[in-house]
């Protein structure tokens, strides 16, 4: 069993109504950052996870993932086709953080 | 408890202590609503608040012996984009993030910014970023730094709000005065995400 947290700030909100956090339960001891990406798709839809994919950095435990992206738009399909998602691993107690474009300063 | 008068004026002054002896500085996170970074230190001081920011402090914290220059940066908010009247700004942040990128970026301008000796120019940095509603003439952020030469000085604020403006993890809504609001996006114009 493999429980995280994801934290939504700025305009991912519009994607979450107004959701700041969410907690992710998933089966198997560990997840793959794809499979994270599923759940919350099932959650606020598949525009979100492109959003995330396309626009948004992601950081796990306020480390930011590197990640191997292609093309500049990518569909929820061919985003699940990406391997370095699936390398990307979270354990039990992890936090996700969806980082939007900033607009600071 | 010894605090140092940096933090709002509405806490117990029961001593003043510098900040690198300050019990509330030393935990890094909240004292109301002041977080400071825990790196902060004699030349060094980057915090997030929802008070409104003081731009003479900021200045005052700077000033060196050493340093022949102060250059001091005020981002306010605007009354318009483009013909819509904004009546004010909201910011939120991942504070940690933030906070960490803040003395990322001030590191950096240290380091990157030397004099034509190839010593450091840079000799003190302050920044601060306002959270929550900024009214319009007021400052959402504030840069002051100290520096031995102008030149140097000028180019290491140009440098640091350039970074803050690419990477620093805080998100800005516009809101006007018809009453709607938008998310902004650094660098283009932002309309509100398509769902």
């Amino acid at each position: 069993m493999t429980k995280i947290t994801a934290l939504f700030f700025g305009p991912a909100k519009d994607f979450t109504q107004g959701e700041e956090e969410t907690t992710l339960e998933f089966q198997e001891t560990s997840v793959s950052l794809d499979n994270v990406l599923v759940a919350l798709s099932h959650k606020y839809g598949e525009k979100f996870a492109e959003y995330i994919y396309n626009s948004c950095g992601i950081a796990v435990n306020l480390e930011y993932v590197s990640l191997q992206i292609d093309q500049e738009k990518s569909t929820f399909l061919e985003i699940l086709q990406n391997e370095s998602l699936k390398q990307i691993t979270l354990v039990e107690g992890d936090e996700l953080t969806v980082i939007p474009p900033v607009s600071s300063g | 408890m010894l605090i140092c008068p940096d933090l709002p004026s509405k806490s117990t002054k029961a001593g003043q202590v510098p900040h690198t002896h300050c019990f509330i500085c030393k935990l890094g996170p909240t004292m109301e609503d002041t977080w400071f970074a825990k790196e902060n230190g004699p030349s060094l001081k980057v915090f997030l608040t929802t008070s409104p920011l003081d731009a003479q402090k900021c200045i005052d914290f700077v000033k060196d012996p050493g340093a022949g220059a102060v250059v001091y940066f005020g981002g306010t908010t605007r009354d318009s984009f483009g013909d819509r009247e904004v009546v004010s700004l909201s910011y939120e942040a991942h504070r940690p993030m933030a906070l960490r990128s803040l003395v990322k970026i001030s590191n950096e301008a240290i380091t990157k910014f030397k004099d034509f000796r190839g010593q450091d120019s840079v000799q003190k940095v302050c920044i601060c970023h306002r959270l929550g509603t900024v009214p319009v003439l007021e400052e959402s952020i504030v840069i002051a730094l100290s520096s031995t030469h102008r030149k140097e000085g000028w180019e290491a604020a140009m440098y640091i709000l350039e970074r803050i403006k690419e990477s620093v993890e805080i998100w800005k809504s516009e809101e006007y005065a018809d009453g709607g609001a938008t998310w902004k996006e650094n660098g283009k114009e932002h309309e509100k995400v398509q769902i």
